[in-house]
């Protein structure tokens, strides 16, 4: 009995340096931006009370709709195509290829390059007159397709979305891979002495074993991205007129350029709320099929 | 190891670490981008204020960019920390109005050397009789040209709008594979905002009334309606590339300095480019400098940057920060970084230095400084959005020069009421 409560006091010891962290790093900064929300504390004023104000005028507002689709679109095109693109790069690593041994060791760079690195890097490739993207368009005769791709409005958000794919594709097929590797060979043994076609082994055996690390990758980048702020702030800063504002780049001008941070907060507690929807709602949703 | 010795040790470590602090707390603490964005004077610069302060001044010199300085000590200022900081005129007003700077008016008036600050850079720093810093740069923005192109196809340097977008046309359509003008247009991008005005002070000298209770916007219609008219026709003439829309400073600077644009409206900064390889060097060479076309209705004017040095109102040590202002501002300092950085210092002593008078580059830009016109002390976050938004919507067709203009002064009017 006495060795248990020792156990349990050692236990809490060894948790409470996590939970303090946790709670200076994310539970404080949480319940502060929460209060602050429903004041109109900004820069050059003292915050004083002013009830549901804030959430009033984001949710009055037009351009906190549209950032809010645009947020929404790039959440499903990004981890949609991250995923079906993750698991088909997953798939042939777990057939080990002769020649391709090598991809297993260079996957990861595009994930582990820094952001801003990224988008830099896309932003040469892109840019009007000696961007590589451009010269080669050039060369092949195809000059009069030349622009500076960010700055074109039908171009701009779908780049954004390449560049998230560029970059997280490589985590999802890694996790993806782990979780191939985790399958027991068997059952694709016996579903071969069934019968089974390529695709229904796919689906029937694959698939169902992979939901757990699926439910990890979807979940994380589903946030991430919902979240991600340094790609579009980077690559176009939310244009070209407005079309790749997203709620993230929106809160932040709201902080930072115009220094309304009881505005601010409400974007960004109606923004966490959102994922809370969604994460319970996903989490549910795997549970149940359990 | 034992609960109560890591206890202990973790007490220790506490206590070392907070002695620690104490201590480096008696230094002063300056920020400035001089001493830690990449630069070409950057290692001469550190080297020549460490070796010649009298100060006992921390090493660690902040952020190396304005965005990140700005937000940080807006964070920290009310902790004394930094005692200076660094920046750029609309973050002086910005901080000003949010009370996080000292006004230096009791130090300005014992300052030996306060004759030699030229007044039109003086009033940039001065809001209602208050100075909140000392400026150690400025520079005007102008047109820089390509000689050898001007003289190969007998053309004359502009000097009206109308000159400007007909040339620039010509360029564009006569020679192979060069623009004839370029504006940066990227979305919240400050030298979008701050080209535009760079016309649009030519019309107006200000943009905002400050002088009541309540600020008014004195920008008409038709003001803004004449310079997005120019962005409209410099896009749709073919001077400025369709390609080219919605590009940021990068697709400018290294754009003319690899031959791409024949003419752009820059500050001097651009003159570092030639340490970059020799390609570079040679275009900067080829540059001739010369005022921005004035429009008919205007008079010459430009936008004018000034570096401001100011001290954090919070500050333990405001005597020591002075000392400190004056070391970053004086003579010597100012002569090593503004003429390693090819920009204009607004010291009259500085400036007659032969490495200053006699180079071509600083004096072309020092022949049109008294044209720089300081922006109204107000913050600018909301107008500069709002002005690169219709920036935007005249280039991407979202409306007539004519609407967008009427929707800007609103928009203008609308921020005015809240600032």
């Amino acid at each position: 009995m006495i060795n248990n409560k020792k156990n349990n006091l050692k236990g809490y010891l060894i948790l409470l340096p996590t939970l303090l962290a946790f709670g200076l790093i994310i539970f404080y900064p949480t319940v502060r931006a929460f209060i602050q929300s429903f004041t109109n504390a900004s820069i050059y004023n003292e915050a004083s009370f002013i009830g549901l104000e804030n959430y009033i005028k984001v949710l009055n507002n037009p351009e906190f709709w549209t950032a809010f689709m645009h947020t929404f679109v790039l959440v499903i095109l990004a981890v949609s195509l991250q995923y079906i693109l993750g698991m088909a790069m997953a798939l042939l690593l777990n057939e080990d290829l002769k020649g391709l041994g090598w991809v297993k060791y260079t996957i990861m760079i595009p994930w582990v390059i820094p952001v801003a690195s990224t988008v830099v890097m896309f932003d040469w490739l892109v840019l009007p007159d000696y961007g590589l993207i451009n010269m080669i368009l050039k060369n092949i005769g195809l000059g009069h397709l030349t622009r500076y791709w960010f700055g074109d409005k039908n171009f701009a958000f779908p780049l954004i979305v390449i560049m998230h794919v560029w970059r997280n594709m490589p985590f999802y097929a890694i996790t993806l891979y782990a979780g191939l590797k985790s399958i027991p060979k068997y059952y694709y043994e016996a579903a071969d002495i069934d019968g089974a076609s390529a695709w229904h082994k796919f689906f029937y055996i694959t698939l169902p074993n992979l939901k757990y690390p699926s439910m990890i990758v979807i979940v994380l980048h589903v946030l991430w991205t919902f979240n991600n702020f340094d790609f579009i702030y980077l690559s176009t800063g939310g244009g070209p007129v407005g079309s790749t504002e997203v709620l993230a780049t929106q809160i932040y001008q709201t902080a930072w350029n115009y220094y309304e941070y009881g505005h601010a907060s409400a974007m960004g507690i109606l923004m966490m709320l959102v994922m809370m929807v969604f994460s319970i709602f996903y989490i549910r949703l795997v549970r149940s099929d359990d | 190891m034992s609960i109560k010795k890591s206890l202990i040790l973790s007490l220790a470590l506490f206590f070392v670490l907070t002695l620690t602090f104490s201590s480096a707390a008696e230094e002063l603490v300056l920020w400035h981008t001089s001493f830690t964005s990449e630069w070409s004077g950057l290692d001469e610069t550190v080297n020549f204020f460490e070796n010649n302060t009298n100060l006992d001044v921390s090493t660690d010199y902040g952020p190396p960019l304005y965005r990140d300085i700005s937000q940080q000590f807006i964070v920290q200022a009310k902790t004394g920390n930094p005692d200076v900081v660094e920046g750029v005129l609309e973050q002086m007003f910005t901080y000003a109005k949010a009370g996080l700077i000292m006004p230096l008016n009791d130090f300005w008036k014992g300052y030996e050397d306060k004759d030699q600050y030229l007044d039109n850079v003086m009033d940039a720093v001065t809001i209602d009789g208050e100075i909140y810093a000392i400026p150690y740069n400025t520079n005007v923005r102008l047109l820089l040209y390509r000689k050898s192109i001007f003289e190969e196809y007998g053309l004359e340097v502009p000097t009206n709008w109308d000159e400007l977008v007909e040339t620039a046309s010509y360029i564009s359509e006569n020679v192979e594979g060069m623009d004839g003008f370029m504006f940066t247009t990227k979305e919240r991008e400050v030298r979008a905002f701050q080209e535009f005005m760079s016309f649009y002070l030519q019309l107006n000298k200000s943009m905002f009334d400050v002088s009541g209770e309540n600020v008014k916007v004195t920008a008409t219609v038709d003001q803004l309606e004449e310079v997005l008219n120019l962005y409209d026709k410099m896009f749709s003439s073919g001077a400025i590339s369709m390609d080219n829309r919605g590009a940021d400073w990068k697709a400018l600077d290294y754009g003319y300095t690899s031959g791409n644009q024949a003419m752009v409206t820059v500050g001097p900064w651009i003159w570092s480019h030639r340490y970059e390889d020799e390609a570079r060097a040679e275009v900067i060479d080829d540059t001739g400098i010369a005022a921005i076309p004035v429009n008919k209705n205007g008079t010459p004017g430009t936008y004018m940057e000034v570096k401001p040095i100011m001290i954090n109102k919070y500050t333990d040590n405001p005597e020591k920060a002075w000392n400190l202002v004056k070391e970053v501002t004086n003579k010597d300092f100012q002569l090593l970084v503004d003429s390693n950085a090819g920009v204009l210092s607004p010291r009259k002593d500085v400036m007659a230095e032969p490495k200053m008078a006699d180079n071509w580059w600083l004096q072309g830009f020092s022949k049109f400084a008294d044209t720089g016109v300081a922006l109204d002390p107000i913050s600018w976050e909301r107008p500069q959005n709002a002005i690169i938004g219709a920036i935007q919507e005249v280039i991407y067709d979202e409306g007539s020069p004519a609407e967008i203009a009427e929707k800007l002064h609103q928009e203008l009017s609308d921020i005015a009421a809240n600032l």
